[in-house]
């Protein structure tokens, strides 16, 4: 088993829209700003007259592993900097985006922001968080789905991703999946990545192992196809080096 | 900040190829953390990851031996001082307490380690 910690890509960026009617900020193609700065706001709130749609876009080069591997658990974590509201006790979840170029993003990528805008696949459970000054990673274990949506090597995720081995995430507030209105101040103040990295960066880390071998010319055992075969004599197979003197 | 700036114009796979290199390269095999000693081995830049074993040893019992990698890994740690900057906020103009940071590799490992390996901990 490897554990493979990958940190976000120094692109991460918040992608910004604001006005003053729900619906078209929410359903609009293009946002008003691309932020890529060390320290930013995830939002989804009302102030004044004005809404406000924060979304963070956070690009991962996972092309270390192999496509041959199994990934059995997957956790994305970003870290929460001391300042933080919840009006409307929202959650936060996990999205796949899909923008143009894994790590350039632009206004128009708020649009990708999960393969639906409005009740996108979700790749968690998704997660409550407190107001006020706490600091300190928050982990979102990814499901089977987020799990899937991890590029290993050569693997090209979203199939319009512009290149392999990449994987793109989003966390979005589960009213901005709702396409929900908040009725106040939903924020959350994050670090993100920057050019030399920090050990606060946003970062996933996978746990995943190399199929089972067994010996090379093993073809069934105990008319068991060794595809199947998870053990041998309580050994597990990829320990199995000869089978009754058999490579 | 000599590795940070040697980043700088370099393409995201660039970056990581040369972290890997830089990291594979450190001199750290072991290190105590709190209640945890670490011993590294078969450090390895493998394409855009750094990859080590780690056996890791808590009130004299044997607890991990795993693999671990990592890809874009951090260079800098905070050092303990912060500034104050203002950042726009959704109540407007905010003063912040940014920390400071140090380019330290080795340091940075340590970090990184001691929190990949509480993560496979019960």
């Amino acid at each position: 088993m490897t554990v493979t910690t990958v940190y976000a890509d120094a692109s991460d960026a918040n992608i910004r829209k604001s006005g003053a009617t729900y619906s078209t900020q929410h359903n609009a193609t293009t946002a008003n700003e691309v932020q890529n700065i060390a320290t930013s706001y995830g939002e989804h709130l009302l102030t004044g007259a004005t809404y406000e749609i924060y979304v963070l876009f956070f690009p991962f080069d996972t092309s270390a592993i192999a496509a041959t591997d199994t990934i059995s658990d997957a956790v994305f974590s970003f870290y929460k900097s001391g300042d933080a509201a919840n009006a409307d006790s929202d959650t936060l979840g996990i999205v796949q985006t899909k923008q143009a170029t894994w790590n350039s993003l632009i206004t128009a990528d708020y649009n990708d922001r999960g393969d639906a805008v409005t009740n996108p696949t979700e790749g968690c459970t998704r997660q409550s968080y407190s107001a006020g000054a706490s600091t300190g990673y928050m982990d979102f274990t990814l499901n089977a789905t987020g799990r899937g949506w991890i590029a290993r090597t050569g693997e090209t995720k979203p199939a319009t991703a512009s290149a392999t081995g990449k994987t793109q995430l989003a966390v979005r507030f589960g009213r901005d999946m709702d396409n929900s209105a908040p009725t106040g101040a939903n924020y959350m103040q994050t670090r993100m990545a920057d050019t030399a990295g920090t050990t606060s960066d946003p970062k996933l880390v996978v746990t995943h192992a190399a199929a089972a071998s067994g010996p090379a010319n093993l073809k069934t055992y105990n008319t068991n196809a060794k595809a199947n075969i998870k053990t041998i004599n309580t050994n597990a197979i990829a320990n199995c080096k000869t089978l009754n003197t058999n490579a | 900040m000599a590795l940070a700036n040697q980043l700088k114009g370099k393409t995201s796979e660039e970056r990581s190829r040369l972290k890997a290199r830089w990291f594979a390269d450190l001199p750290t095999r072991t290190f105590t953390r709190g209640e945890y000693s670490v011993t590294l081995s078969d450090f390895a830049a493998v394409d855009t990851a750094f990859s080590v074993h780690v056996v890791v040893v808590k009130d004299g019992t044997e607890v991990l031996r795993d693999a671990f990698r990592f890809v874009n890994p951090p260079l800098m740690v905070e050092d303990g001082t912060f500034r104050t900057e203002t950042i726009d906020s959704p109540t407007g103009p905010k003063e912040i307490q940014v920390p400071n940071y140090r380019e330290d590799p080795v340091e940075a490992l340590k970090q990184v380690l001691i929190e990949a390996i509480k993560k496979q901990l019960p």
